[in-house]
């Protein structure tokens, strides 16, 4: 892949502050439903699919900056929120600070959170993936090793990645990445259609 | 059309770990831009997936032999793991170790080692060292290992190391030549430092460079697998993604090999002299600046000469003080 470097270096930027902008659109922008957010994220990411990210000093700056961006195309198109509330978009302040040490979750904690998403894959599915990512072995060797096509290691390698990305999607306890900030958990007010 | 988010990552996370993991074929490759062209949320869902694929490769090196890793040889006893691609091939071979203490040995010896290696020119040095990492220390490098309980860091005061990590959280892995330092966790990757350059490689797992020349603006960047760094000036990492068979031409040192992909003569030339006592000198600058392609031997400068004479219409002079090449009378 030529675009190794961006996915790199979204992987180390942009991944790490999902959960708290997905945590900041469930708490702010009520009318949000959890698919909203969901389309919005992945409109958030094709924004970043093309902008010249090595001059992006503040990733998560210009995370929230797109999605409140997108947020007011969105509410100009009426389509997900009503015309009046686009001065309240307009008023939402992006979080300042980064969680601080404290909230950080360790390599520990992350890994644990891997293990368990490992545990809870299907058997094969977890050889697949284990083999790949901790044996470093190719897709051709674990289609070997376990006597399947190749085409089906990469179906089983698909399943375990959707797993890491919808821990990704889950805030404070259960994501894969790093937490958001001043959250306990979960949001005080769900969406409301 | 509308189509839902899930169906989109569903569909990406298939992309993304079929282009990460092994080359696509023309017609897949033709397939995913159709798809990626099709809606920019493709294209976002894409990159995530991408993104969070690559980023387990940073936590599979912080897990090391945790675990994750565990289970699998326990559920496979039957099984040897295999090497991975480039990191382990050479560590059988246990090379002699020119190894100098510094001072007499104190007390604090148990705790403390700092050993000195050196690699003479044209050498290629393999070290064990005491926690299972390894390095390869190329031609004409100076390495200063110091560990202790909580550090394990290494002194690259000139030349080039390739370094095979042993995972421990507990002690990070730093190679440090002069204001750049590199910290892995679990990983391979290589350091090169020539005049007022630092060359940084990345073969697995994921480094931090740091540049910390001015203490006021440390600068920092991650690095992961295949990724290259540069650093000419400080306060500036120029980086760019290798692919396998770059990654490999650039380590092909470890065998004695070079390996040049149409690099000037005067940069081939310069690399061979790093490698041998006996130098080679271009003395025209036009064929100083025709390419070279080939893989050579590095301890062969005459069978370099001889090579690359023919195939660029030069002759081969051997003098008192080395070999020249110059442009063939007549051309």
């Amino acid at each position: 892949m030529q675009d190794r470097a961006r996915h790199q270096w979204v992987a180390t930027h942009v991944l790490p502050h999902e959960g708290e902008v997905r945590a900041w659109l469930r708490r702010h922008v009520h009318s949000l439903s959890p698919s909203d957010i969901d389309d919005l994220i992945q409109d958030a990411y094709a924004r970043l699919w093309s902008v010249e990210f090595s001059h992006i000093t503040n990733a998560r700056g210009y995370l929230f900056a797109i999605i409140r961006n997108l947020l007011l195309e969105n509410a100009r198109r009426a389509r997900i929120v009503p015309m009046e509330r686009l001065g309240e978009i307009e008023m939402l302040r992006i979080p300042s600070e980064e969680p601080g040490p404290d909230r950080r979750v360790s390599a520990r904690q992350e890994l644990e959170r891997l293990e368990r998403m490992v545990a809870g894959l299907p058997e094969q599915c977890r050889r697949a993936f284990q083999l790949q990512k901790f044996q470093c072995l190719s897709q051709r060797q674990i289609a070997l090793k376990m006597n399947i096509a190749e085409r089906t290691v990469e179906k089983y390698l698909a399943i375990a990645l959707g797993r890491v990305l919808d821990a990704l999607k889950q805030d404070g306890e259960g994501a894969m990445g790093r937490p958001e900030s001043g959250t306990n958990g979960h949001v005080s007010k769900q969406s409301t259609d | 059309m509308y189509r839902s988010s899930r169906r989109i990552d569903s569909e990406a996370t298939e992309w993304a770990v079929r282009s990460h993991a092994r080359a696509l074929s023309a017609e897949e490759q033709a397939e995913l831009d159709t798809w990626l062209e099709a809606d920019p949320r493709h294209r976002g869902a894409f990159l995530r997936a991408s993104a969070a694929w690559m980023d387990l490769d940073r936590l599979a090196a912080l897990s090391g032999t945790g675990g994750l890793a565990q289970a699998v040889q326990a559920s496979q006893p039957e099984s040897q793991p295999e090497p991975a691609p480039l990191a382990r091939r050479r560590w059988a071979v246990a090379a002699s170790i020119a190894l100098v203490l510094v001072g007499a040995i104190p007390a604090w010896w148990v705790h403390s080692h700092r050993n000195v290696y050196v690699s003479q020119v044209g050498e290629v040095r393999h070290v064990d060292l005491a926690d299972g990492s390894n390095m390869v220390l190329n031609t004409e490098t100076r390495a200063t290992v110091q560990y202790d309980d909580a550090h394990r860091e290494i002194d690259l005061a000139k030349g080039e190391g390739f370094f095979q990590v042993a995972k421990d959280p507990v002690r990070p892995f730093v190679v440090r030549t002069g204001a750049i330092s590199v910290r892995a966790i679990g990983t391979v990757f290589s350091v090169k430092a020539t005049h007022h350059r630092v060359d940084v490689t990345v073969t697995q797992g994921m480094v931090e460079l740091v540049d910390d020349s001015n203490p006021e603006h440390v600068l920092r960047r991650r690095l992961g697998a295949n990724e290259h760094a540069t650093v000419e000036e400080t306060h500036r990492f120029e980086v760019q993604h290798l692919d396998d068979s770059e990654v490999s031409r650039r380590l092909g040192w470890r065998d004695g090999l070079l390996d040049f992909e149409g690099q000037s003569l005067l940069e081939a030339v310069g690399e061979m002299n790093r490698h041998n006592s006996k130098h080679i000198v271009v003395d025209d600058p036009l064929l100083a600046a025709r390419p070279v392609v080939g893989q050579f031997l590095a301890s062969d400068p005459a069978g370099f000469a001889t090579t690359v004479a023919v195939a660029l219409g030069a002759q081969s002079i051997e003098q008192d003080d080395g070999i020249h090449l110059r442009r063939a009378s007549g051309q």
